[in-house]
């Protein structure tokens, strides 16, 4: 089960939903060690007070901020804290918009917003009125000691909540004037033809899973044919790593050598008819030989 | 010749058009001679498209012109009441969308009519959406390998599962490769042991020949290999159909074949005997009936490992 990273509730006017909040992303960075190239040793880092080599213990570090180069000011850990939002539970829904009124710029991360234990009714209701008027919750809420601004919408009786960038987060266009074109230049009319047709003709349905982080896939294949060919470097100092479950295929290969094994004796009986001249069955052994025989030697 | 007319099949009333249409230029095939194909083959590849969500693949400008060409999943609006359609998950974030149902000769004429040339089934049916009926495998060959290469994969498919006591059987993609299909029919099965165990045949034949095969999809690593796609085993994904025309310079159909046709090709290094055009499609009908039938009917359970 999906485990919630938040709960509280949805408020506005008189209506207050139970909800909790769950990540609507898998992360699928691939996360990789650092070690010593010559003998896999882990890479640990070290706190340290410049200047001197002596170590600082993680409870003797505070932040401040640089006022002028070498002038802090300290900020303690408390006073940070204290200067948080005060911990609401509540994710008070402050306008409805339309959807297509919300710049896309504007979004963050996205997450789904779950029924809190016997407030199923209350949340279908507000799905169902939401997904009935076609409009978009605009609410804040305070998250990991943070305000937030958050787009609440219905999607199939589901409530997906995006946070979103206050505005002022938000670079403008303008801000950018000296890379980004300020003013309209002129276009030819058949130029601007060409340039739609060509959009037209690649235009298609939205189709999310067609489009693969081809990076992380690659990756992830490098480090696959490494472990396959063996490339992989021990740690020398620390205790092995655990193995992996065996997986499928490992367990394929060798469910299908015991059924070569068993089989080695009698023929397949595979019906060979007036078109197959003698020669095939011959032909199909020789073949399969040399590719068991290169099964065991890969091994 | 009358370029437009209405037709009558078996009770359902169709208005068939622009039949004089050069759909194939380069072997000058139209729309007429589609219609007719379809008309021809219907009663060996209804049975296979029947129950099943179809995605069309259609040219209403000819094989040439692919920028009108479009897959459509959504069964069209305008089609006549009595085409049958099936609501089925298009995607893991897409909801359910009406595909058409093939459940019929006039149906499949409605189809050619909209000159959907390409029809890509699904694995399942319909009225259970998570239960494959068959196993496939697509041998895509990387050029310079070819179908040849595909047939010497194709066989020691056939030997894995032989091993395990379970048939298979083989039909040309109508382009370039080959298809393996394993008929289940079982009801405990679903995609979620077909697509892992579908991978762990294409991983323990890359593995074995490396040189030979590959399991990935990724284009750079497929040169000179075959790819075995076993991605297919998915309730989203959908695969030509038996039978179905492909859009390609001449009017080649995916095509049913024994696996001594297979053998031979595999032995001989000559491809050219597996490419077969409509009519040599609708010959072989003929003269050995349904050679996929048993992929309908065989029950058959994944091997236990």
């Amino acid at each position: 089960m999906a485990r919630a990273i938040w709960s509280g509730s949805i408020s506005f006017g008189l209506l207050n939903v139970p909800v909790k909040l769950y990540s609507a992303v898998a992360r699928r960075n691939i996360a990789l060690r650092e070690i010593r190239e010559s003998d896999s040793a882990r890479i640990k880092h070290r706190l340290f007070a410049e200047g001197t080599e002596e170590e600082v213990p993680r409870d003797k570090i505070i932040k401040a901020f640089e006022l002028t180069e070498g002038n802090y000011v300290p900020l303690g850990k408390a006073e940070i804290a204290a200067l948080a939002p005060a911990k609401s539970r509540s994710i008070e829904v402050e306008d409805f918009v339309d959807l297509g009124e919300i710049d896309p710029i504007y979004f963050d991360s996205p997450y789904y917003l779950g029924p809190a234990a016997g407030a199923e009714k209350a949340y279908s209701l507000l799905a169902a009125a939401m997904q009935a008027s076609g409009k978009v919750a605009i609410a804040r809420f305070v998250f990991r000691n943070k305000e937030h601004l958050a787009a609440i919408r219905p999607n199939d009786g589901v409530l997906t909540l995006t946070t979103m960038r206050f505005a002022d987060e938000v670079v403008a266009a303008a801000e950018l004037e000296d890379v980004l074109p300020s003013e309209k230049p002129k276009v030819a009319k058949n130029e601007q033809q060409m340039a739609e047709q060509l959009i037209e003709s690649l235009s298609t349905k939205f189709d999310p899973d067609s489009y693969r982080d081809e990076y992380r896939e690659q990756l992830m294949g490098l480090i696959e044919r490494k472990a396959e060919g063996k490339e992989i470097v021990a740690a020398v100092s620390e205790a092995p790593q655990a193995t992996k479950a065996p997986d499928l295929m490992a367990a394929l290969e060798a469910s299908i050598a015991a059924a070569k094994g068993k089989k080695t004796a009698k023929k397949p009986a595979a019906a060979k008819k007036a078109k197959a001249p003698p020669k095939k069955s011959k032909a199909t052994k020789a073949k399969k030989a040399p590719s068991r025989a290169k099964a065991k030697s890969s091994k | 010749v009358a370029t437009s007319r209405q037709v009558e099949v078996e009770g359902r009333e169709l208005k068939l058009t622009n039949l004089d249409k050069v759909l194939y230029p380069e072997a000058g095939f139209s729309k007429g001679e589609v219609v007719d194909y379809y008309a021809k083959v219907a009663p060996a590849m209804v049975p296979h498209l029947s129950g099943r969500a179809v995605t069309l693949r259609r040219f209403p400008e000819g094989v040439d012109d692919l920028d009108s060409a479009f897959f459509e999943k959504r069964c069209p609006k305008h089609r006549p009441k009595w085409v049958k359609t099936t609501s089925v998950v298009a995607g893991p974030r897409s909801g359910k969308i009406d595909f058409c149902v093939c459940d019929g000769l006039p149906t499949l004429i409605w189809m050619a009519q909209l000159a959907a040339i390409e029809l890509h089934p699904s694995l399942s049916l319909g009225r259970a959406p998570t239960r494959p009926t068959v196993l496939a495998f697509d041998l895509d060959p990387g050029p310079p390998a070819d179908v040849v290469d595909c047939c010497r994969v194709a066989i020691r498919l056939r030997d894995m599962f032989g091993h395990f006591g379970v048939q298979s059987f083989a039909k040309t993609s109508g382009s370039k490769g080959l298809q393996v299909y394993v008929p289940l029919n079982s009801k405990k099965v679903s995609y979620d042991e077909t697509k892992p165990f579908a991978k762990a045949i294409a991983q323990l034949l890359e593995k074995q020949t490396p040189d030979r095969v590959v399991s990935k999809m990724k284009k750079v690593e497929r040169e000179g290999k075959v790819f075995v796609d076993w991605s297919q085993n998915h309730r989203s994904k959908t695969t030509i159909a038996v039978y179905s025309l492909r859009a390609r310079e001449r009017p080649t159909a995916s095509t049913p074949v024994i696996w001594e046709e297979v053998e031979a090709v595999a032995d001989s290094g000559d491809g050219s005997t597996l490419v077969f055009e409509a009519g040599a499609v609708l010959e072989r009908v003929e003269r050995h009936g349904d050679l996929f039938a048993p992929v309908l009917e065989l029950q058959q359970d994944l091997p236990e490992l």
